[in-house]
């Protein structure tokens, strides 16, 4: 889930990422694309995409941000081509972003060239992809991968929610289990918000930015999962080794030591989840232990206590063109004890074990061009919560209209949606597919 | 991220496509349904719904089809689905699995569908969303409703068991061209028809035409097969349409390149098949 923890003041370093990350996206695009163009075994290069507007306004008035949340137009173009030894594809964005900083600019979505080794037993997939697992809806436990929270909650597309990986992926077939292994160079946070768009409650005291790991490769991620079918379930172990996708540390930062500033400890992940048929419906069960190893002792108020985290969930049709899904999550700290004695005096303490539950309902109507989406979720122990709403209609084969809307409660800043409490919007989109 | 329409479309359309891409008969069935049909003892009304579910949707050991889906509204608008078709039976009138890959519209290109058919129990289902890389397991006790905004039930296409009707042989006639015999099919229990007729050729061995009517007795949907190929002497269906009388819409199922016994092995039902294309799928060997 993404814990926030009134932090991320990714303050300048936005820029900076972005550019290195596009750097060895685009390296990676245009060997993948080098590689199909050169290579006769390869089909045909097919192109296709969409052009886009979104526009939102946040509901509350008075922001200090202003009222506009979302002014954008955007192409995508995809590129994609498959031939005998694999495929290569390209997705690649052109975004004119007026509340950023109304530029255009290039973002390279997508950049892959995929392949099967040693009789088909291996294949590789390398360059810049979206990557995803686990078995929550929303929730993540195992899957540690970066997501754009800002784009999930100013009332974006759902494919915005994962941000690309520069990665290299493994898979290891027809053993008794599947082996994924993904190895990610250079660690990518989560993209959380700023106080540029959403708003940003640091905590007191924290006058530095975010400090993210450097993009050496001792700093990388690598990621494991064992998976395979057990009846009509499936069944996975994870192993994760990296960061806190978010800034949840506090630290001095490194260039001013007088100055507190924010950082992602250093982070481990064991866990495993199934998935499967039950009761007319499929239910979903997952758990990770989260090894803070910067505080293993968990007397450190200023990182993260290890946790257990979990999620069990369950979806039916409970009428024609109508599916309900609940889940609970839970994050139970590890040491809570050593964090409370450990605590300042006069501190607020965080709950030893905060949990949130999810509420989804989809309906169908008219022939099924029009979707009606509603998502919840409320956490009792934080007290706070958030409500999305969409209303989406294909016009046409080319043409969606969407219509949504995001919402947050909470009395106190410094849970997840009680942050972005003032940030509660409408939004509109209108997309031409080719 | 739960993109309902896509799995919705993505749903309807692989279990159209195992109903529909398949949809033939074995000329050896033929010969027996033949044999057993004499013009002096009428084969029994199960026996022929039987058979024809068999040619329907369990020809050969394995197939491949490329699909077109056309849907048109009262208004005369219309949309379209196009997929690549896999499907491997596991057992000749049980288990089956079908893998579909969209080739189009751009908004569901490169999704892809698997669904492991149980005639027993619910079907497992897989939905792949390539721009989140998301594999999600879809509920599966659905078999009454639309699917794709299309005309057809999903029972309609993954095959509803004739064990699940009462038959009636009620007469034979010509159909389209064919000597059919009719049969009236009642459910067992209460469904989402009240009565079905059904003309199987007898030739062919397949429905050429079904009628469902409501529990008023009024006619809700016509479903027709036009259009046949022979296939490595098996006769498969071309085109295939579904209306719904009461909404005045339509759609019409198109299938080309079918090829069967292609040899599609059982590991292609699998999540490392929904996120890359297998080449059995793109290559179309035999078509």
């Amino acid at each position: 889930m993404m814990r926030t923890q009134q932090t991320n003041a990714a303050v300048g370093r936005r820029g900076e990422e972005r550019s290195a990350l596009f750097a060895a996206g685009a390296v990676a695009g245009l060997l993948a694309l080098g590689l199909v163009l050169s290579r006769p075994a390869f089909a045909d290069v097919e192109i296709d995409g969409f052009v886009e507007a979104d526009y939102g306004v946040a509901t509350v008035e008075e922001r200090p941000q202003g009222d506009i949340m979302l002014s954008e137009t955007r192409g995508q173009v995809r590129l994609s081509s498959y031939g005998e030894r694999g495929d290569a594809f390209l997705r690649l964005d052109v975004l004119h972003d007026r509340v950023a900083n109304d530029e255009t600019e290039i973002e390279l979505r997508e950049g892959y060239l995929r392949f099967t080794l040693f009789d088909d037993n291996l294949e590789a997939k390398v360059g810049r992809q979206p990557l995803t697992w686990g078995t929550g809806d929303l929730l993540f436990v195992n899957d540690l991968f970066p997501k754009d929270w800002v784009s999930f909650f100013a009332g974006r597309d759902d494919q915005y929610l994962k941000a690309p990986v520069d990665a290299l992926r493994l898979g290891l077939f027809n053993l008794p289990f599947t082996v994924d292994l993904v190895l990610m160079p250079e660690f990518t946070p989560d993209r959380t918000p700023t106080g540029e768009r959403l708003t940003l409650a640091v905590p007191e005291g924290i006058t530095a930015g975010v400090e993210t790991p450097s993009g050496t490769i001792e700093d990388g991620e690598v990621a494991l999962r064992l998976s395979r079918y057990v009846g009509g379930a499936s069944v996975a172990l994870y192993g994760y080794y990296g960061y806190f996708p978010t800034p949840q540390g506090v630290r001095d930062a490194a260039a001013k030591t007088t100055a507190l500033g924010l950082y992602h400890p250093e982070l481990s992940v064991y866990g495993a989840s199934a998935r499967g048929a039950a009761l007319s419906g499929v239910y979903s069960l997952e758990a990770g232990y989260y090894d803070s190893r910067e505080d293993r002792a968990g007397d450190d108020p200023q990182v993260p206590n290890s946790s257990l985290r979990h999620i069990a969930g369950f979806e039916r049709q409970v009428a024609e063109d109508l599916t309900a899904s609940v889940q609970h999550y839970g994050e139970w700290m590890q040491d809570f004890g050593a964090y409370e004695d450990a605590l300042p005096e006069g501190a607020a303490a965080a709950d030893e074990y905060r949990q949130l539950v999810t509420l989804r309902l989809e309906k169908l109507v008219h022939y099924q061009t029009v979707r009606l989406s509603l998502f919840g979720f409320w956490s009792p122990t934080d007290e706070d919560g958030h409500g999305r709403a969409l209303v989406s209609y294909d016009v046409s084969d080319e043409v969606k209209i969407s219509v949504g809307a995001n919402v947050f409660t909470g009395d106190s800043r410094a849970t997840t949606f009680g942050m972005l409490d003032d940030d509660d919007n409408v939004f509109t989109r209108v997309r031409y597919s080719f | 991220m739960n993109t309902m329409n896509t799995i919705r479309v993505a749903l309807g359309a692989a279990l159209l496509a195992g109903a529909l891409g398949v949809q033939s008969v074995n000329a050896q069935t033929t010969e027996g349904a033949a044999t057993a049909a004499p013009t002096t003892t009428a084969p029994t009304a199960e026996s022929v719904m039987k058979q024809a579910h068999m040619n329907l949707f369990y020809p050969a050991d394995d197939g491949r089809a490329v699909v077109h889906m056309e849907l048109t509204d009262k208004r005369g608008k219309s949309r379209s689905r196009d997929f690549i078709m896999l499907r491997l039976d596991v057992e000749d009138g049980g288990e089956q699995k079908y893998y579909t890959w969209f080739t189009g519209p751009s908004d569901v290109k490169r999704t892809s569908f698997m669904v492991w058919k149980d005639p027993v129990k619910d079907d497992s289902r897989w939905i792949y969303i390539p721009a989140l890389d998301l594999v999600k397991r879809i509920s599966a006790n659905d078999k009454a409703s639309s699917f794709v905004g299309s005309d057809f039930s999903y029972e309609d296409v993954s095959g509803r068991h004739w064990s699940d009707d009462v038959h009636t042989l009620v007469r034979e006639e010509e159909q389209a061209g064919d000597m059919a015999w009719v049969v009236e099919s009642t459910p067992k229990e209460k469904d989402s028809f009240a009565k079905k007729i059904t003309w199987v050729s007898k030739e062919k061995m397949l429905p050429l035409r079904e009628e469902y009517f409501n529990d008023k007795g009024e006619l809700e949907r016509v479903f027709t097969a036009e259009g046949f190929v022979d296939v490595d002497g098996i006769i498969s269906v071309t085109k295939r349409t579904m209306t719904n009388e009461k909404k005045n819409h339509k759609t019409v199922v198109e299938f080309s390149e079918i090829s069967y016994d292609v040899g599609i092995e059982d590991d292609i039902f699998t999540e490392r098949y929904l996120k890359a294309p297998p080449k059995a799928l793109l290559e179309g060997e035999g078509s």
